[in-house]
């Protein structure tokens, strides 16, 4: 089992790598904004432990066990943030240090089992997970966002059984809507189809949209 | 067609529909703008060229798959085909949104009337209509109409007559729905609506259900999309296009927006709170000076002569009984509950209402409500009965029953008349006041614990904003008189019952066994001389009447002179928190059932005496 530290470091190798370019200590710091002095005796554990080799002097490389570690790791933090941006609406930047918290914590299992939902129920970000497949999503943030005066696009609802309503009145993706009034606490009435609609802030945080079509 | 003509009008909310059930029959049916105020059926008949033809008047809907209690009812009736002729209500300022309810009602297969209300704000937003184009396009008549000034309404009949067609327009679904439609309603030999409904939402656990529901699994992987997603997006671009192919828009004139006043926290809340504050003044000062009129020609003209015929035996105190419930009835339902109603009336015509739902909602999201909650609130304060009746607007049972309570505790104008007539005028206005301040703590505690511990799930206020428009003196006080005749309805009984009987129990001597059975729990736990408890007993009669009947039985109207200031200050708090009255007890079993109207009047109870005694503990 390795420390949160450890499995940090090793997935920025594999990030360093996939990017061509030699995984030295400074570069790997650098990725993690850390300083040298903290990372080296992680690094000298992870060596002692045959998931890296290498020295501190020149660059290092994974062993077969070690790219597997960090291959693990980092198909949790895509899973994570995926969900979290793709299913939970957060920004992708927000989900994406999110999941560097969630990624050590969290098990082989549950990963598995958020994949599959993603899987079968994930908006075009269902394979590879890659941080950037989910970019399309970035552009889409909560209509509460928004300021007052902006007209805007349905991405899409969540939990769209409980909102039946709001697909009724013509909430549908693609669809154009104005922001007529937005409160301080978030309450908002949107003019869709040429109506307005008052909305709780709770609802108005469930409608996701972008600026444009 | 043999017998009557049976016809429905149907549409979204507040698109006029009652308001042409109103034309058609000359019927007094309630109409507002304020969605959503149609749940019980409204049903007359018109004599129209010497035939006879029914209306129903179907609450307003913006769907006909949702699970409300509108939706089924609505779809319900469809479904068992109980009306010959359906009259589908459009507002044409809104023609886009319109059409999505009608593409589905098309669906049923039933012979539909077309009514595009509201052409001349369409005319005025510069929105132009081709009704022929359109005709041809749905395959049932089209009508345009302006219900607000009743123009164009034999149309609608002479086209109900005139057997209009099913219509024969028909969304394109995506094939995948089409295929599981087709397929459903093959393998079940059930309609095309069914199947859809089907898909959508299954009404009951069958085995249609369950084909259904892994169609619709199928579907919704494939397209990652819910089966209602794809259907309502197929219906709305289908709408789009129609509307767009028939209508003709030139660029409307600028007008000035009022909703730039009335929906921002500033003016917008001040203006809410002005707006309420007034009509509390209004309704009390009208309220009072005419209860007093009323009162005094009672006294004057009936119950004078009345005891000047000294009939003899039980018939002194069962005629006096009846007279004094009528007095008390009439005195409180004209001033106060008319006047109330005028006002509220004005109030959800113009449309304010609903920007007042808007502000109120986060206040409101304290108590486990949405904005709406704000309706009955602001209707406590005038009458609970009103305001009870008030509360089915809510959209959730859960909200209903906060409501209720809450509504039940609220000083109403009866009460005030307690406080005013007994703590301002024998204490002093700071101990008036004080009164109020221990009320609206007690109701915002109890808000407060309700909205944690009872039951239901809480969803998001989802309310279309009606356009504000000038409300029509005429409709005003009709739909006032409408609800006024409701409260009688269901006070004046109860009262003349409960009045007779009480007469009755005095006049075997029962009321007076009572006080003395009572005296030494009320002195010990309230402080209050035992005459003072059988008053509290008359207030659930009507909350003032407490007040009158201590004067009565103290002997004196100086109160100040029988009682301790601390005792008329506990009297009156135990007064205006102790049970509702009967009228009210009696709607909340209407509204909310049995069971909830007991706990709310133990609870008040309860909360009465609790206070009181705590009250006595600390202030001797």
């Amino acid at each position: 089992m390795q420390t949160s530290l450890e499995e940090d470091i090793l997935e920025s190798i594999l990030v360093i790598r996939q990017g061509g370019v030699a995984a030295t200590v400074e570069k790997i710091a650098s990725h993690l904004s850390v300083a040298e002095d903290t990372i080296i005796p992680a690094l000298e554990k992870c060596k002692g432990r045959a998931l890296l080799t290498g020295d501190v002097a020149s660059e290092w490389h994974f062993t077969p066990e070690g790219k597997r570690t960090a291959e693990k790791v980092a198909r949790k933090h895509a899973v994570l943030s995926c969900f979290l941006s793709e299913k939970l609406g957060l920004e992708a930047e927000a989900a994406s240090r999110e999941a560097c918290i969630l990624e050590h914590g969290v098990s082989e299992e549950t990963i598995e089992a958020l994949d599959s939902y993603l899987q079968t129920t994930g908006r075009g970000c269902s394979r590879g997970h890659g941080r950037r497949n989910c970019d399309h999503l970035s552009a889409s943030s909560p209509l509460v966002t928004f300021p007052e005066g902006a007209t805007v696009f349905v991405t899409f609802i969540r939990c769209p059984g409980r909102h039946r309503r709001l697909i009724d009145l013509g909430i549908i993706e693609g669809e154009p809507i104005t922001i007529r009034r937005k409160l301080h606490n978030d309450a908002v009435v949107i003019t869709v189809k040429g109506c307005d609609i008052a909305l709780s802030p709770e609802v108005a945080s469930e409608i996701h949209v972008r600026r444009q079509e | 067609m043999s017998g009557r003509l049976s016809c429905a009008l149907i549409g979204n909310p507040s698109v006029g529909k009652s308001l042409i059930f109103n034309h058609l029959t000359g019927l007094g049916v309630e109409v507002s703008n304020y969605p959503g105020t149609t749940v019980d059926l409204m049903r007359g008949n018109v004599c129209y060229e010497r035939e006879m033809i029914e209306l129903v008047d179907l609450p307003g809907i913006y769907s006909l798959e949702g699970e409300s209690e509108e939706e089924t009812l609505v779809r319900g009736i469809l479904k068992r085909k109980e009306a010959d002729i359906l009259i589908a209500v459009l507002d044409t300022t809104h023609l886009e949104r319109n059409l999505y309810l009608l593409l589905q009602i098309a669906e049923y297969k039933i012979p539909t009337v077309v009514v595009l209300n509201m052409v001349d704000e369409a005319a005025k937003f510069g929105i132009e209509i081709d009704y022929t184009l359109l005709t041809n396009l749905i395959g049932s008549p089209v009508i345009p109409t302006i219900a607000s000034e009743g123009k164009n309404m034999e149309a609608i009949l002479n086209a109900a007559r005139g057997n209009p067609g099913i219509p024969f327009i028909s969304v394109p679904y995506d094939h995948h729905v089409e295929a599981a439609v087709r397929s459903l309603s093959k393998v079940y030999s059930i309609e095309r609506s069914a199947a859809l409904q089907a898909l959508v939402r299954p009404e009951e656990m069958d085995d249609l259900a369950e084909s259904a529901q892994g169609l619709a699994t199928e579907i919704e992987q494939r397209h990652n999309m819910t089966a209602h997603q794809i259907i309502a997006t197929n219906r709305h671009n289908y709408a789009r296009s129609l509307g767009e192919q028939v209508t003709k828009r030139r660029t409307p004139p600028p007008r000035f927006d009022l909703d730039t006043l009335l929906t921002r926290t500033f003016p917008g809340i001040p203006i809410l709170i002005a707006v309420i504050i007034s009509i509390l003044l209004l309704v009390f000062t009208a309220g009072a000076f005419f209860e007093e009129i009323i009162v005094d020609l009672f006294n004057t003209f009936a119950i004078e002569p009345f005891l000047a015929l000294n009939l003899p035996g039980i018939a002194a105190p069962i005629g006096g009984s009846i007279l004094i419930a009528l007095q008390a009835g009439l005195g409180i339902a004209f001033p106060y509950v008319f006047i109330f109603y005028l006002v509220i009336s004005i109030i959800e015509d113009s449309g304010y209402l609903t920007r007042a739902a808007f502000l109120a909602d986060r206040s409101m999201h304290r108590f486990g409500m949405h904005g709406q909650g704000i309706i009955p609130m602001v209707l406590g304060f005038g009458c609970s009965v009103p305001a009870l009746m008030s509360v089915r607007l809510l959209a959730t049972r859960r909200e209903r029953i906060i409501a209720a309570v809450l509504v039940t505790m609220i000083p109403c104008s009866a009460r005030t008349v307690v406080i005013s007539g007994i703590v301002a005028s024998f204490i002093g206005l700071a101990a008036a006041f004080s009164v109020y301040g221990i009320v609206f703590l007690l109701v915002l505690v109890t808000g407060i614990v309700l909205s944690r511990i009872t039951p239901g799930q809480q969803f998001g206020m989802i309310l279309e904003m009606s356009a504000l428009r000038m409300p029509q003196p005429k409709m005003v006080v009709k739909k006032a008189w409408m609800r006024l005749s409701e409260f009688l309805f269901i006070a004046m009984p109860l009262l003349l019952v409960s009045s007779v009987f009480l007469g009755i129990f005095e006049y075997f001597g029962l009321v007076s066994a009572f006080q003395d059975l009572i005296t030494p729990y009320s002195e010990a736990v309230l402080g209050l001389p035992g005459f003072a408890a059988t008053a509290l007993l008359f207030g659930i009669l009507r909350k003032e009447m407490a007040f009158e009947t201590l004067a009565v039985l103290a002997g004196t109207a100086d109160l100040g002179s029988v009682m301790t200031s601390v005792q008329l200050y506990i009297f009156a708090v135990v007064c205006v928190l102790f049970i509702p009255c009967i009228s009210t007890i009696a709607v909340l079993i209407k509204e909310i059932g049995r069971k909830w109207a007991i706990l709310i009047s133990l609870y008040t109870v309860l909360l009465g005496i609790v206070v009181g005694a705590l009250l006595k503990i600390g202030m001797t």
